[in-house]
């Protein structure tokens, strides 16, 4: 039944006037989440001013193929220049570029359309059939449960590395954790580690920080260097080979399932959705030691998850008025704006809102992919320009974007220095990837450890009392000693005996 | 030849964004002595979504109209609003910079020592929204009535979520066990919707944050009320009417809150003149009285001195309730704040 | 870098990085204790935790750096003045001075003219093109950017 009213909702939706909204709103997230520094939740806020006085069809059409672009568009910027558009693409750049580099850049980017479509897919299929069931996960995800997720996410940083040395992932995963405490904390209010400045009472934003580390050390990079690099060649097909697709079924269908889930869970968003299903997709492939030189398999888990979280997150959104991202917040809140009330209400007031909702997602869905194949080959002269030129226009985006987010002057100061920190970091080995996870998971960590202890007067069992934290206990003891000799030995035996189990019971 | 199209497609993609939305800020005629020139900026110091956020944004969308000018909402979060206001205060005085914030923010940075050179004094608040505090439990809880809330506090350690120090809930909490005589355990979030979705779940007991922030749940029947924190019942459209707290015990004081624009002292007056004007006008719109309705909130219109004695007795009953449950060592006293 | 060398930079990073560590643990037990929410909610128990943490990877660090023979490393005058002296420092350098000069100019004189100045000075440094070319890219960049992000998104603008 749910399928005839989507389909209803999409025939309905099918005009020319609506079209363009969509479209015209899609390509404009697209060049947002590019930028660096304006990402989806900046540009949503940004149109919800300018759409305050449409219509609230055409504003939230307009907001959602905002939301849906712009977390694609940061594939763009991070696949061309190693520099995320928006943090949830941050995963993006490990592979991504790479591969541009080797002269694949055509393909990378059509690879990144396909697999956020296809994630945008997974969420759509989440958000029109099973938010009424899948809504009430949100509220499963409570102090303790979000406190296993973020010390799985810090059991990742060890694999989000190119080089071999899982050390230096996670001393970059602590540093960028210790750099989040900085700032008045979620219990108390104590400005901790501030040193009296007033600034520091904010802490750090993620932006500053990500363009700080990627953008302006990738800038500093690229001017530093003595000779000028010949571009390479950009020739290839930009539609990827259905093969390759289809080789990746399974990648696409966990990372899918990962960012839906992700995104449902309060809060957390698109960028932990894409290093969690880009670390499962390293586990369970057979050529690990590719990924972060150039791997398909890590660019397709990364941008399928990220896209699918965009659904995941409006699924509490519409269910329980309950944001499960950051950009879906504001979302919510354009959604109030213009006197439409999601919540639980909404499935008893106006059960068919869902698909009409759902069937602006799939037309977002849709023009996403149609503009991100088109005009694949004009962006790729970008890789043409000479350095001298490009890199301080990106420079100039750096900073407007860095300033756009909370018009802070501060913040510039604050991407220099992470900048300044970030470029000796990577000319040492020590990379960027797990220190931007840090300061997204040092928060989650802090405020929920403490919160779950005060709930329960500090008794340290309850940490291991629902059967969610036990299951993300159990990745988190996987992911540090799964290669470590004994896990492997108890494995490998417990493997054995249930073979020869099954082999006398056959 | 493709490529002539295909650069072209992209070219016509990149601009047409830009004049669509270009075409909706067509400049409209001003009133009043002050005509604006530049794009006015409103610093909203909270996350967007909230509601300073959402008042800030339907006072904005209703003013532009009548100063003829646009109005952008920057949202500036962090150290519960105090870097964003300070950055607005700090704004040359022209009219041109405003704050959306909360009543009792705005007069507590002072007490905890947040802006410890800007008082509540040194602005000039137009309120818009005025939202009680309403008690609410989770609909699992035993507490069912005033009584058995009661009961329930003075038998045993009720874990009360709030938005985190010093914001509604709290505050509400503390003035509510001062009249009860009790303990209980407080529970912090980071904003108001983390703590009322931490009641709905189940993790906290009991919420007392702003009607705004709960009034969706409780329509739901996700959350039940108890009473409201105010001398008149709260009207929800589609629920019974909650109880006001007085009916119970007739002296506890309205912990209400109210949201609107706060602009520096010391602009120029027919700037001040104009902006009045268009405030006035911007309260009695249909938009701003529909989310009033929806979110189970008030829509008032005080500006000029009748907003300074609102802000005074805001300084005076919060600060001294910070002080006394020792929160701020800091005394009102010293800045010059009586005693409620 | 090669791994000899890496592993006498990690030796030093080390260093580095338990000095930091030692910080923030001792900054840590200098924040207050909030007795009356419970030991365990205290604002210092995190950076405390991981402060530790970063103090223990470190010392891996330093183990395994010492092993590599990390410590045995000879900075000559000769070494610090070829460093100096390299273009890769002069450009890096001079991008970074031009930054600051661009930040601490900004708030003070119109966008549009500081912009395409820094864009200019940068592009011709750089020899990124002929200069009418960089000049003509420049105040174009800075126009648009102006008109595209402070006219019609009214994003602030430094």
């Amino acid at each position: 039944m749910g399928a005839v009213y989507l389909f209803q909702a999409v025939i309905e939706q099918f005009s020319i006037m609506n079209l363009l909204y969509v479209f015209v709103a899609t390509q404009l997230g697209i060049i947002i989440g590019m930028l660096p520094g304006l990402t989806a939740t900046m540009g949503i806020a940004l149109l919800t001013t300018l759409t305050f006085r449409w219509d609230a069809g055409n504003a939230i059409v307009t907001l959602i193929s905002i939301y849906v672009g712009a977390i694609y568009g940061g594939s763009r910027s991070a696949v061309l220049l190693n520099i995320p558009g928006t943090p949830a693409n941050a995963a993006t750049c490990l592979d991504g570029f790479p591969l541009a580099q080797s002269g694949r850049g055509a393909e990378a980017i059509g690879l990144a359309t396909t697999s956020s479509f296809l994630g945008s897919v997974a969420g759509l299929i989440a958000l029109s059939f099973f938010t009424p069931v899948l809504g009430n996960l949100a509220l499963e995800f409570k102090s303790f449960e979000i406190f296993w997720l973020a010390i799985f996410g810090v059991a990742i940083c060890g694999n989000l590395t190119a080089a071999k040395d899982n050390l230096k992932g996670w001393i970059s995963g602590i540093l960028g954790i210790i750099f989040s405490f900085v700032g008045m904390e979620a219990i108390q209010g104590y400005p901790r580690l501030t040193l009296g400045i007033l600034n520091l009472y904010t802490g750090f934003d993620i932006i500053p920080v990500l363009v700080g580390t990627y953008g302006l050390v990738e800038i500093l990079h690229n001017l530093s260097k003595k000779d000028v690099k010949e571009a390479v060649s950009q020739i290839g097909r930009v539609l990827p080979r259905f093969k390759d697709v289809v080789a990746n079924r399974f990648n696409i269908l966990r990372s899918g399932l990962i960012g839906v889930v992700i995104g449902i869970i309060p809060g957390v968003g698109e960028n932990i959705a894409s290093y969690v299903a880009y670390d499962f997709s390293k586990r369970a492939s057979k050529t690990p030691e590719q990924f972060g030189k150039g791997s398909v398999e890590g660019l397709i888990a990364s941008e399928t998850a990220n896209n699918a979280c965009v659904g995941g997150a409006l699924v509490p959104v519409l269910s329980l008025a309950i944001p499960g991202s950051p950009p879906a917040a504001v979302l919510l809140a354009a959604l109030w704006l213009h006197n439409v009330r999601p919540g639980p209400l909404l499935m008893i007031e106006n059960p068919r809102y869902i698909y009409e909702f759902s069937a602006m997602f799939f037309w977002a869905t849709c023009a996403m992919f149609i503009l991100g194949l088109t005009i694949v080959k004009p962006l790729l002269r970008i890789l043409r320009l000479p350095n001298a030129i490009l890199m301080p226009i990106v420079f100039i985006f750096c900073t407007i974007g860095t300033f756009a987010i909370n018009g802070r002057f501060f913040d510039l100061i604050v991407m220099i220095f992470f900048g300044l920190l970030a470029f000796p970091m990577r000319k040492l080995g020590f990379p960027e990837a797990p220190f931007v996870l840090g300061i997204i998971l040092g928060p989650m960590i802090d405020e929920n450890l403490r919160r779950g202890f005060i709930l329960t007067n500090g008794n340290v069992l309850s940490f291991f009392s629902s059967p969610i934290s036990m299951m993300l206990i159990i990745a988190v003891f996987f992911t540090l000693f799964a290669r470590s000799r004994p896990v492997k030995y108890v494995f490998a035996g417990v493997s054995r005996g249930f073979k020869s189990l099954v082999r006398r019971g056959s | 030849m493709r490529k002539k199209i295909s650069v072209s497609l992209c070219l016509v993609l990149l601009v047409l964004p830009g004049l669509l939305f270009a075409a909706g800020t067509k400049e409209k005629s001003s009133v009043g002595g002050w005509k604006p020139t530049k794009t006015i900026t409103l610093v909203v110091p909270w996350g967007a979504g909230g509601s300073s956020d959402l008042t800030a944004r339907i006072l904005a969308g209703e003013m532009e109209n009548r100063l003829g000018v646009k109005i952008a909402v920057v949202n500036q979060p962090g150290a519960s609003g105090a870097t964003g206001t300070k950055a607005a205060f700090e704004a040359p005085k022209d009219g041109y910079t405003w704050v959306g914030n909360a009543d009792m923010s705005i007069a507590t940075y002072q007490i905890l020592d947040l802006l410890p050179e800007i008082s509540h004094r040194d602005w000039q608040a137009y309120l818009g929204i005025l939202t009680p505090c309403v008690i609410t439990v989770n609909p699992d809880s035993p507490i069912k009535d005033w009584d058995g809330l009661v009961h329930a506090f003075k038998t045993r350690e009720v874990a009360v979520a709030s938005a985190g120090i010093g914001a509604g809930g709290h505050v509400a909490a503390e003035t509510f066990v001062k009249y009860i005589g009790t303990k209980y355990k407080h529970v912090p979030y980071k904003g108001g919707n983390p703590a009322v979705v931490a009641t709905v779940s189940g993790e906290t007991e009991v919420v007392m944050q702003l009607s705004q922030e709960v009034a969706d749940m409780l329509r739901a029947k996700k959350l039940r009320a108890i009473a409201v924190m105010d001398n008149k019942p709260l009207m929800i459209t589609g629920l019974d009417l909650i109880p006001p707290i007085t009916n119970y015990i007739k002296e506890f004081p309205t912990v209400a809150f109210h949201f609107g624009l706060f602009i520096p002292r010391g602009i120029p007056q027919e700037a001040q003149d104009s902006i009045s004007e268009a405030f006035a006008v911007a309260v009695q719109s249909k938009a701003l009285k529909d989310m009033a309705e929806q979110k189970a909130s008030i829509a008032v219109d005080i500006k000029g001195k009748e907003a300074d004695t609102v802000m005074e007795n805001a300084a005076s009953l919060f600060s001294w309730l910070l002080f006394d449950t020792h929160v701020t060592k800091i005394s009102p006293e010293k800045l010059g704040i009586p005693r409620p | 870098m090669e791994d000899n060398k890496l592993v006498k930079a990690d030796f030093v990073v080390s260093l580095f990085l338990i000095t930091f560590s030692i910080f923030i643990i001792v900054q840590s037990l200098l924040m207050p204790k909030y007795e009356a929410w419970g030991f365990y909610a205290m604002p210092a128990m995190t950076p405390f935790i991981f402060g530790f943490l970063l103090l223990f990877l470190s010392l891996i660090l330093l183990g395994r750096s010492l092993k590599g023979g990390g410590h045995r490393i000879r900075i000559t005058r000769i070494q610090i003045a070829d460093a100096l002296r390299s273009s890769e420092v002069k450009r890096f350098s001079t991008f970074l001075g031009a930054i600051v000069v661009y930040f601490l100019l900004l708030g003070n004189l119109n966008f549009v003219i500081v912009t395409a100045a820094f864009l200019f000075s940068m592009m011709l440094f750089f020899k990124g093109a002929k200069w009418w070319v960089c000049l003509i890219i420049s105040v174009l960049t800075a126009f648009i950017v102006w008109y595209v992000f402070n006219r019609i998104f009214l994003v602030p603008l430094p």
